[in-house]
C-alpha cells in the first residue's frame, strides 16, 4: 500500500508538468499578451504605454521559457499568486469559494447517489414488469433533457410559483443552506435518470448471482435480500462512481453556480478564461489536475478497502 | 463549407457501413431483428429515420438562381416571407406590444427576427448530426489507434499513451473545450474538432482494457505463435472483437455530444447564428422566458427536438446492448 | 409495511413543514429600524480604487470629487461644488518653454474628514487637505494601476507625462511609483493648506468636468501606505457612505459615513420636478437612506426575476427585458402599471452606429465612388426597425455623432444619407459602379464583411438583422464573429471592413465625440475608422479649446457637413437608458452623466414590506398537479406490489 502511494506521487510530477505545459501552450495559442492586457485594463481605450506597463507589472514581457519556468515553479510550490485582472490573491478566492461549492456539490452527490440507489433497488425489485419498463423509459427520458431545462423549470416551480426557496443568491453560515436546496434539487433531478439506470444494471447484475438464489432459498424476505445482500455486493461499482465524482465536488458545478448565484469556484475558472486571466486559469487547471490525481488514488484505495481480493501494488 | 459537406458525406457513409456490417454478422442481425418486436425500438428507429431525411434534405444544395444565395431542399420547402418578429404558434398577429398582421401561418410560431421556428428547429437537425457524427468519426480512430497500441504492445508504448491521456483527462474538461475552441475559432467544424479532442479518452481507456484482455486469449497467442505479424493480429483478431463495444459507445457518445452543444452555446462558444442550432435556440430562450407575454415556443421546439433525438439514440443503444450482451437480456 | 408507510407519511409531513417555513427572500436580515436600498450587480466591481475604476457604481459614493453634477437640473447639465469651497480661478500662464498654458486655482472646503479607518492614527479619519487631492491625481500616473482616465490629463497637466514615464522606468526594475517626486503642474499653496493649483500646457476648458470625476477625489497617503494595491478592495474614502461589508461574489453593504458633511438634498429642480414630488425632501441631509445592499448575481435572468418579486428596488433595463416592461416607447406594460412600478428614462450622451474601415481597398478612401458606396449602405439601414426591435424604441435615431444635451447638437438637422431609402441607395450604388450590388466591370457580386464580437443570442440576432437590411441592396453580407478579445484586437489593428461601434461620453462635451474623427487619434486611438480629412482636423483643433457657445456650434456644424458627406460612419441612434423602480422608492431621478447618485434615493419601508408580502404569495396548484401525476403513476405500482405479494417466489422475475 505504502509503495503504491509513493509510486503514484512519483508519477504525479511528470503529469502535472505536462498539464502546465499544455495550459501554457493553449493559452498563448489562443491569445496574445497584448490582447490579454487590452482585455484586462479597465480604460475605454488603453494607451500603448498602459499596455506595456501592464505586461511589465505581471512579468508577461519576459521570454516565454522564463515565464514558463517561473509559473511552473510557483505552482508546484502551491503559490498561486494574484489574479491578473483584479489583483486579488487567488488562494484567498479559492478559500472563500470552496465552502459554497462544497455545500452544493456534496449535496448533489449524496442526494443523487442516495436517491438513485433507492430508486434503482425499487425498480430492480419490479424487474420484468411494466413498472420496470416504464421506469427505464423515464430514466432515458430524463437523460435526454438538458440541464438548462431542468434549471429553468426548477426556478420557475419552486422560486416563482411555490416561493419556497430564493431564486438565486447565497449567504454564509447556516442561513446559506436554504439557498443551496434548490440547486441541489435541480442537480439531483438532472442526474437521476443516468444514475438510476446505471445502478439498476449493477443491481440486476448482482441479482443473477448464486448467493441471491441461496438467500432466497433459505427463505430470506425479498426486501432483505435486496437491501442487505445485494446492496452490499453492489457497493463496489457504486463506491467507485462515487469516489470518481469527488473531485468535481470541490471544483463545483459551473451551471448550477452561475444560475443560482452561488459564489463557488465552479464559474471562477470559466470566468477567468473568458476574461483572459491567465494567472487564475493556470492555477485552476493545476488544482483541478491535483484533485483528479487524488481522486484516482482514492478510487484504487477504496477498491482495496471494499474488496479484499484487490491488492495495491 | 465544402469541408462540412465532405464531412456530412463521411458521416452518412460511416453510418451505412456500420449498418451493413451489423446486418451481416449473426449476433447483430439477431439484435436488430429483435427490434421488430419492441415498439420502443421501432419508434426510435422511425424517429432516427425521419431526422436523417431532414438532415439529408438540408444537405443537398439546389442549383442557385442568379443573384440568390444557394439553397438546400429544406430551405426551398420553407421559403416564405420573413415576419417582423415573434409570433405565437398558429397566431395571426405578431407577439408585440402593438401586434401586426403576419404574412403567413407558422405552425410553431416565429422567433425574434421573424424566422419560422419549425424551419429553425429542422435546420438544427443537420447540425446535431454533424456534431454527433463527425465528432464520433474523429473519436473512434483516435481512441482505437491509441488504445490498441497501448493495450497490445504494452511497456513504454502503454506508458506513453497513458501519460498523454492522463494529462488530457486531468485538465478540467470544460476548460480544455473552451480553450481549444478559442484556438480554433468559432464554427461547426471547430466545435466538432474540440469536442473530439476532449472526448476520446473514455473510449481509449475501454479499448486499451479490452485489448489487454483479448491479447491473452488463446486464439491471439496461437496466432502469435504461428508467427503472424502484429498488424495482422490486431486487424484480424482483436479489432472485430472490439466492434460491438465501439458501436454501442458511438451511439451513446452521439447523444452526449448533442447535449454538450447546448452547454457550449450557453457558455457562448457555440456555433454562429446562421448555422441552425438547438443550443442557440435554448440559450436565447432564457431571456425570452422573462418577456411579457412569455415566448415559450422556441424553448419548447428545441427541447422536444433534442429530446426525441437523444431519447431514440439512447433507446437504440440500450437495445443493441441487450441484444449483444446476453447476460443482461431480459433484465 | 403499514408501519413503513406511516413513517413515510410522517417524513413527508415534516418536509412539508420545513418547506412551509421557507420563503424566497434572498436578502440577509437587516438591523431593526433600518431600511437598506436593495440593488444588484452582475459581478464584483473590478476595482473600488477611484484611480483605477472606470465605473461610477459604488466608487462615486465613497470618493466624492471637487465638483458634482446637479441631481435635478439638466439640459444643460450643471456642476455644483461638492468638496470645493469656490469655483476655480482660471488664468493664462506662460510655461518656461514660452508656450501659453493655463493656471487653475482651486480651494477645498475646510473641515472635511476621511472616513474612520485603522490606517489613521487612533483609527479616526484625518482632515482632508489640498495635498490629498494632489496625491490622488498623482496616483493616476502610477503605471501599475492602468488608470482609465489618465489619458485626459496626461499631456495636459504640466510635467505629469514625465512623472508617469519616470514611474514606468521604476516599474521595470520592480519598484513602485515615486509619489514624493514633485510634478510642476500640481502646486500646493505653502500658506493655505486647502488650496492647490493645476497648471495646464494648453487651454482645456473641460478640466472642470475632469475635476468632477472620481479619479480626482482626495485620497489618503496613509491608506496607500497601509494597504497598497489592496485599496481596490479596501477603500478609504471620504464620501457619504463607507463600505462596511464586502463578501466577494455575494454582496456589498454601504452604510452612511458619520464623518461626512456635504451638500443636502437640492431645493431647486428642473421644470416638472416639483409636480413629480422630487422636491418634497428639499434641504434634508444626504444620504437619504440607511444603507445600500448590493447583491452580486451573475445570471441576469435570476436577478430580473428577483426584481419582479420585489427583492430589488431598482433595475436598469437591458435589451433582454425591454419587452417585458414596455409596450411602446415611454409606456409601461399593463402588468407593470398595476404594480405601480415607475419608469425613468435618461440619456447619457452616447452614439451607437457602425464604422467603415477607411483604409479598406473596397469600401475605404475618400474618392467619389467609394463615398457613394458607403452612402448607399448608410441609406439601406433602417434605423427605426433596429431601434424598435432591439430597444423597444428607446433610442433617438442619430443623424450625426453629437447627441442631444451636448453643445453643437441640432435637433432640426436631417442627415441626407440616413436610411431607409432604398431607391436612393440603389441609385448611389449604380453610380458607384455596382448596380444591384454587381460590379459592372467584372460581373461579380459585392461582398461586405461584417465583423462582430457578438456573443449572446441578442447580439447575434442584431448582426443578422443588419446583414438582412444591407443585403436588400443585393450586396452579399458575410458575417464574421469573433471572441470579444479578438474583435477588439482586430478593431485596433484595422482588420475589418464594417463593424458596429458605440461610445459614451465621460463628460458632457462635444470634444468627447469629435475626437473620433481627428486623424492624430487614428488606430490604435479612438478614430477607429482611420478617417483622415485635414479640414476636419483643423476645425477640431479649434473646437477643442473653445468654450461652448454659438461660435463653437457653428464650427461643429461645418465638421458635421463634411463628415456626413464622407460617410465614414453610419449613425444608428442615441440610446436612452431606461430604468424602472419599485413604487416604494422615492426621489428617483436618473443622472444624464455616468455617475452614481443613489445617495439621493429614499425608501418607503412600510409600503415595501406590504407589497413584497403581497407579491410573493405561494401558488399551490403545482402541488396538486404533481400529486395527481404521482397518484396516476404510482397507483399501478401499488397494485402490482400487492398482486406480486400474492404470487409465489418461483414466479418472480418471469414474464
Amino acid at each position: 500500500m505504502l509503495r503504491y502511494l509513493v509510486r503514484r506521487i512519483f508519477y504525479a510530477g511528470p503529469i502535472l508538468l505536462g498539464v502546465c505545459l499544455a495550459t501554457f501552450a493553449l493559452f498563448y495559442l489562443s491569445v496574445s499578451p497584448e490582447q490579454m492586457a487590452r482585455r484586462n485594463i479597465s480604460a475605454k481605450n488603453p494607451t500603448q504605454a498602459q499596455i506595456r506597463d501592464w505586461l511589465v507589472a505581471r512579468g508577461y514581457d519576459k521570454p516565454l521559457q522564463e515565464q514558463f519556468t517561473r509559473h511552473a515553479r510557483s505552482l508546484f510550490l502551491l503559490d498561486f499568486g494574484k489574479s491578473d485582472s483584479t489583483g486579488e490573491p487567488i488562494a484567498q478566492r479559492l478559500r472563500q469559494g470552496a465552502v459554497p461549492s462544497l455545500i452544493v456539490g456534496s449535496g448533489v452527490l449524496f442526494g443523487s447517489v442516495g436517491a438513485s440507489v433507492i430508486l434503482a433497488l425499487f425498480v430492480a425489485a419490479f424487474r420484468g414488469t411494466y413498472v420496470d419498463r416504464w421506469a427505464t423509459v423515464l430514466c432515458v427520458a430524463g437523460m435526454s433533457v438538458t440541464v438548462l431545462v431542468f434549471i429553468i423549470a426548477g426556478q420557475y416551480l419552486f422560486g416563482k410559483l411555490l416561493v419556497w426557496f430564493p431564486l438565486a443568491g447565497y449567504q454564509s453560515g447556516i442561513g446559506g443552506l436554504r439557498f443551496a436546496v434548490l440547486p441541489i434539487l435541480v442537480g439531483v433531478a438532472s442526474a437521476l435518470g443516468a444514475n438510476v439506470r446505471f445502478y439498476r444494471t449493477v443491481i440486476l447484475d448482482e441479482m443473477g448471482k448464486d448467493y441471491v438464489r441461496t438467500a432466497r432459498a433459505k427463505g430470506v424476505s425479498e426486501p432483505r435480500v435486496l437491501f442487505v445482500h445485494v446492496l452490499k455486493n453492489a457497493a463496489i461499482p457504486i463506491l467507485t462512481s462515487f469516489v470518481l465524482s469527488l473531485p468535481f465536488v470541490v471544483t463545483g458545478s459551473l451551471l448550477l453556480e452561475s444560475f443560482f448565484g452561488i459564489p463557488g469556484i465552479g464559474s471562477y475558472m470559466v470566468d477567468a478564461i473568458d476574461g483572459q486571466d491567465f494567472a487564475v486559469v493556470r492555477a485552476m487547471v493545476f488544482l483541478g489536475t491535483v484533485l483528479y490525481l487524488v481522486g484516482a488514488v482514492l478510487t484504487d484505495v477504496s477498491y482495496a478497502l471494499v474488496d479484499p481480493r484487490v491488492r495495491l501494488e | 463549407m465544402i469541408l462540412a459537406d465532405c464531412l456530412a458525406g463521411l458521416v452518412v457513409a460511416a453510418c451505412a457501413l456500420a449498418l451493413i456490417h451489423m446486418l451481416r454478422s449473426p449476433l447483430w442481425s439477431r439484435a436488430v431483428s429483435g427490434f421488430r418486436r419492441r415498439p420502443g425500438a421501432m419508434f426510435a428507429v422511425a424517429v432516427l429515420g425521419l431526422y436523417s431525411l431532414v438532415a439529408i434534405a438540408d444537405s443537398f444544395v439546389l442549383p442557385a438562381r442568379a443573384g440568390q444565395p444557394p439553397e438546400t431542399i429544406l430551405d426551398k420547402l420553407f421559403a416564405r416571407p420573413q415576419e417582423r418578429t415573434y409570433s405565437a404558434p398558429l397566431a395571426e398577429r405578431t407577439s408585440e406590444a402593438t401586434p401586426q398582421p403576419l404574412l403567413g401561418r407558422h405552425i410553431l410560431g416565429t422567433d425574434g427576427l421573424g424566422n419560422d421556428v419549425l424551419y429553425r428547429t429542422l435546420k438544427g437537425v443537420r447540425t446535431a448530426f454533424l456534431i454527433g457524427g463527425a465528432t464520433t468519426l474523429l473519436v473512434l480512430p483516435l481512441a482505437l489507434i491509441f488504445g490498441l497500441l497501448a493495450g497490445y504492445f504494452g511497456r513504454w508504448v502503454d506508458d506513453a499513451v497513458q501519460y498523454v491521456y492522463t494529462v488530457f483527462d486531468s485538465i478540467p474538461n470544460i476548460l480544455l473545450l473552451i480553450a481549444i475552441m478559442f484556438v480554433l475559432g468559432q464554427g461547426l467544424l471547430q466545435m466538432c474538432l474540440a469536442l473530439g479532442l476532449t472526448s476520446w479518452i473514455g473510449l481509449c481507456r475501454i479499448v486499451r482494457g479490452e485489448t489487454l484482455k483479448l491479447r491473452e486469449r488463446g486464439y491471439v497467442t496461437s496466432a502469435r505463435a504461428l508467427g503472424y505479424g502484429s498488424g495482422r493480429i490486431i486487424v484480424r483478431h482483436i479489432l472485430p472483437n472490439l466492434l460491438p463495444i465501439l458501436i454501442i459507445y458511438a451511439t451513446l457518445s452521439f447523444s452526449r455530444l448533442v447535449l454538450a452543444e447546448v452547454i457550449l452555446s450557453y457558455l457562448q462558444v457555440g456555433v454562429p447564428e446562421y448555422v441552425g442550432s438547438w443550443g442557440n435556440m435554448i440559450d436565447a430562450a432564457r431571456l425570452e422566458l422573462t418577456r411579457e407575454p412569455v415566448i415559450w415556443w422556441n424553448l419548447a421546439s428545441a427541447t422536444v427536438a433534442i429530446f426525441l433525438l437523444v431519447f431514440s439514440l439512447n433507446v437504440i443503444s440500450d437495445e443493441l446492448r441487450d441484444g449483444i450482451d446476453p447476460s443482461l437480456r431480459g433484465a | 409495511m403499514r408501519l413503513k408507510s406511516a413513517r413515510l407519511i410522517a417524513w413527508l409531513a415534516a418536509a412539508a413543514l420545513v418547506a412551509a417555513g421557507c420563503d424566497n427572500n434572498p436578502l440577509p436580515a437587516e438591523p431593526p429600524g433600518k431600511a437598506y436600498l436593495h440593488l444588484s450587480l452582475g459581478d464584483d466591481p473590478t476595482s473600488l480604487d477611484p484611480s483605477g475604476s472606470l465605473l461610477p457604481t459604488i466608487v462615486d459614493n465613497l470618493y466624492p470629487a471637487y465638483f458634482s453634477y446637479d441631481y435635478l437640473k439638466r439640459n444643460p447639465l450643471r456642476l455644483n461644488l461638492e468638496l470645493g469651497a469656490a469655483w476655480p480661478k482660471r488664468e493664462p500662464y506662460r510655461l518656461p518653454n514660452g508656450r501659453m498654458g493655463e493656471r487653475w486655482s482651486f480651494r477645498l472646503r475646510k473641515g472635511l474628514r476621511f472616513q474612520d479607518d485603522a490606517c489613521f492614527p487612533g483609527g479616526k479619519g484625518r482632515e482632508i487637505v489640498a495635498a490629498d487631492v494632489v496625491f490622488g491625481i498623482k496616483r493616476l500616473a502610477d503605471p501599475s494601476i492602468s488608470a482609465p482616465y489618465f489619458s485626459y490629463i496626461e499631456n495636459r497637466v504640466w510635467g505629469l507625462a514625465a512623472f508617469a514615464e519616470h514611474n514606468s522606468e521604476r516599474l521595470k526594475h520592480g519598484l513602485g511609483a515615486d509619489f514624493d517626486k514633485d510634478v510642476p503642474g500640481l502646486r500646493l499653496d505653502p500658506k493655505d493648506r486647502y488650496a492647490f493649483q493645476i497648471i495646464l500646457t494648453e487651454p482645456f476648458p473641460e478640466l472642470k468636468y475632469v475635476m468632477a470625476l472620481r479619479c480626482c477625489a482626495p485620497q489618503a497617503r496613509e491608506a496607500w501606505n497601509a494597504y497598497g494595491p489592496e485599496i481596490r478592495r479596501h477603500p478609504v474614502g471620504c464620501g457619504p457612505y463607507v463600505l462596511s461589508e464586502y463578501r466577494p461574489k455575494q454582496r456589498l453593504l454601504l452604510t452612511p459615513n458619520p464623518n461626512w458633511t456635504g451638500p443636502s438634498y437640492p431645493s431647486e429642480g428642473a421644470p416638472g420636478d416639483a409636480e413629480a414630488g422630487l422636491l418634497d425632501d428639499a434641504g434634508k441631509p444626504l444620504p437619504r437612506n440607511d444603507g445600500i445592499l448590493y447583491s452580486i448575481l451573475k445570471e441576469n435572468v435570476s436577478s430580473w426575476n428577483q426584481f419582479l418579486q420585489g427583492y430589488q428596488d431598482a433595475w436598469s433595463l437591458n435589451q433582454a427585458n425591454y419587452q417585458s416592461v414596455m409596450t411602446r416607447p415611454g409606456q409601461l406594460s399593463p402588468d407593470m402599471k398595476r404594480r405601480g412600478i415607475k419608469l425613468i428614462t435618461a440619456m447619457i450622451p452616447n452614439i451607437v452606429g457602425f464604422i467603415f474601415n477607411m483604409d479598406d481597398p473596397t469600401f475605404g478612401g475618400l474618392s467619389l465612388a467609394k463615398r457613394k458606396l458607403r452612402q448607399a449602405i448608410s441609406l439601406s439601414i433602417d434605423r427605426q426597425e433596429i431601434i424598435d426591435l432591439f430597444v423597444q424604441g428607446n433610442a433617438l435615431p442619430a443623424e450625426f455623432l453629437v447627441p442631444p444635451g451636448i453643445g453643437g447638437y441640432d435637433p432640426s438637422y436631417r442627415n441626407p444619407f440616413s436610411g431607409p431609402n432604398l431607391t436612393k441607395a440603389q441609385a448611389l450604388l449604380s453610380e458607384a459602379g455596382f448596380p444591384n450590388g454587381i460590379n459592372s466591370k467584372t460581373g461579380e457580386r459585392l461582398v461586405l464583411h461584417y465583423d462582430s464580437g457578438a456573443q449572446d443570442s441578442l447580439g447575434r440576432q442584431f448582426v443578422s438583422l443588419v446583414s438582412r437590411q444591407i443585403g436588400r441592396l443585393g450586396i452579399e453580407v458575410v458575417q464574421r464573429s469573433w471572441r470579444p478579445v479578438v474583435m477588439s484586437d482586430r478593431q485596433v489593428r484595422g482588420q475589418f471592413q464594417f463593424i458596429g461601434f458605440d461610445w459614451y461620453a465621460d463628460y458632457p462635451d462635444p470634444e468627447m465625440f469629435l475626437l473620433m474623427l481627428y486623424s492624430p487619434n487614428k488606430r490604435p486611438g479612438m478614430n477607429r475608422s482611420n478617417y483622415r480629412n485635414p479640414v476636419v482636423d483643423r476645425l477640431f483643433e479649434k473646437v477643442r479649446i473653445m468654450e461652448d457657445g454659438p461660435a463653437r456650434a457653428a464650427l461643429i456644424h461645418r465638421v458635421r457637413d463634411i463628415v456626413v458627406e464622407d460617410c465614414p460612419w453610419v449613425y444608428l441612434g442615441h440610446y436612452r437608458s431606461v430604468l424602472i423602480s419599485q413604487p416604494w422608492l422615492r426621489d428617483r431621478k436618473q443622472p444624464e452623466v455616468d455617475a452614481d447618485m443613489t445617495r439621493y434615493w429614499a425608501i418607503d419601508q412600510p409600503m415595501r414590506q406590504r407589497l413584497v408580502a403581497e407579491w410573493n404569495r405561494p401558488k399551490l396548484w403545482p402541488i396538486g398537479v404533481v400529486a395527481l401525476f404521482a397518484g396516476v403513476g404510482l397507483a399501478p405500482v401499488v397494485v402490482a406490489a400487492r398482486s406480486r405479494g400474492r404470487r409465489s417466489i418461483r414466479e418472480r422475475g418471469g414474464r
